[in-house]
């Protein structure tokens, strides 16, 4: 059975390609957790996510061309699909309404 | 050292290898690198142990095949080989300093390495469940039989049987590193690197 909401490293994931726009592969996507969600981030986990994400059709990738400083590797660059939108905003939306009106939250940081 | 066995254990992602080798030359340490290495393996290994189970037990029943045989195979040669040094007036004194013990020791090299090889041609796609499942396995197989701990047990007794402890364990330390070495020095396969998962969903962009 399909799962219906994204875990919170997938949304993570998902937020940094927004973020990062046309130029979001791996080194980007990693930097941008670690620069916004103040946690390290290892690249393994961000493909091993990613490789979840596209089997699921939330995202999309392509390859660019070789360049000498990764060792002529390319690099792969990924692309929110617009089922992965929807996700996102389904996992905001009850993100939000499990938010919304919890004693224990308000007045501040929880 | 470290992209060569990414690119050997690692999951089969060209991106991965790159990207780290951009981080690296951007000034990441040794150890963040490693650490990366190691953790890209593990989700390998878990992604595999998951999905291809069944590839795992194969290989592991496979290559344990291949290194008794292998081994059995090899026998003769070391017992030609001490018997041709016992036929010089100097092979007693060789034989003294162990001789005999390093011919037994390269040839369960010899085969095991070669068992690396083929477990890790054999399963080209999944080859870090398969080489550290093996090697994993005959660990577990020479700590957990009788013969190791009449070894242990003898060896708490009479320091005499020390050595006989430690050649045993030195021959299971270097079938586990000839099955290591044989199977990182498998090169990667020729075909693309982006199996899995992370094939490009389009054309190669202008990036």
């Amino acid at each position: 059975m399909p799962r219906q909401f994204l875990t919170d490293f997938e949304l993570l994931i998902l937020l940094a390609i927004l973020r990062v726009g046309d130029e979001a592969y791996g080194v980007p996507i990693a930097r941008e957790i670690e620069a916004t969600g103040r946690r390290t981030v290892l690249l393994g986990a961000v493909y091993a996510a990613l490789e979840r994400l596209q089997d699921m059709g939330l995202v999309s990738s392509s390859v660019g061309d070789p360049t000498p400083e990764r060792g002529g590797k390319a690099k792969r660059f990924f692309r929110v699909t617009s089922k992965g939108l929807k996700a996102v905003k389904g996992t905001q939306r009850a993100l939000v309404a499990m938010w919304t009106n919890l004693p224990a939250l308000k007045g501040g940081a929880a | 050292m470290g992209t060569l066995v990414l690119e050997r254990l690692g999951p089969p992602n060209d991106a991965l290898v790159g990207d780290l080798a951009e981080e690296y030359r951007a000034g990441r340490s040794p150890v963040w690198y490693w650490w990366q290495v190691l953790v890209a393996i593990a989700f390998q290994i878990r992604a595999d142990v998951r999905h291809h189970w069944i590839v795992m037990v194969r290989s592991i029943l496979s290559g344990l095949l291949l290194v008794y045989v292998l081994g059995w195979l090899l026998f003769p040669i070391t017992m030609l080989l001490t018997w041709w040094i016992l036929l010089y007036p100097s092979g007693v004194i060789l034989m003294q300093f162990q001789v005999g013990l390093l011919i037994h020791l390269a040839n369960s090299f010899c085969g095991s390495v070669v068992a690396g090889l083929v477990v890790a041609r054999w399963h080209e796609r999944h080859r870090a469940v398969a080489i550290l499942g093996l090697v994993l396995t005959l660990g577990v197989l020479a700590v957990g039989n009788e013969r190791f701990y009449s070894l242990v047990r003898n060896s708490l007794e009479h320091e005499r049987f020390v050595p006989y402890l430690m050649e045993y364990l030195l021959r299971c330390v270097v079938i586990m590193a000839g099955v290591l070495i044989g199977g990182l020095a498998h090169p990667p396969g020729l075909a693309p690197r982006n199996e899995g998962g992370l094939a490009p969903t389009s054309e190669a962009s202008s990036h």
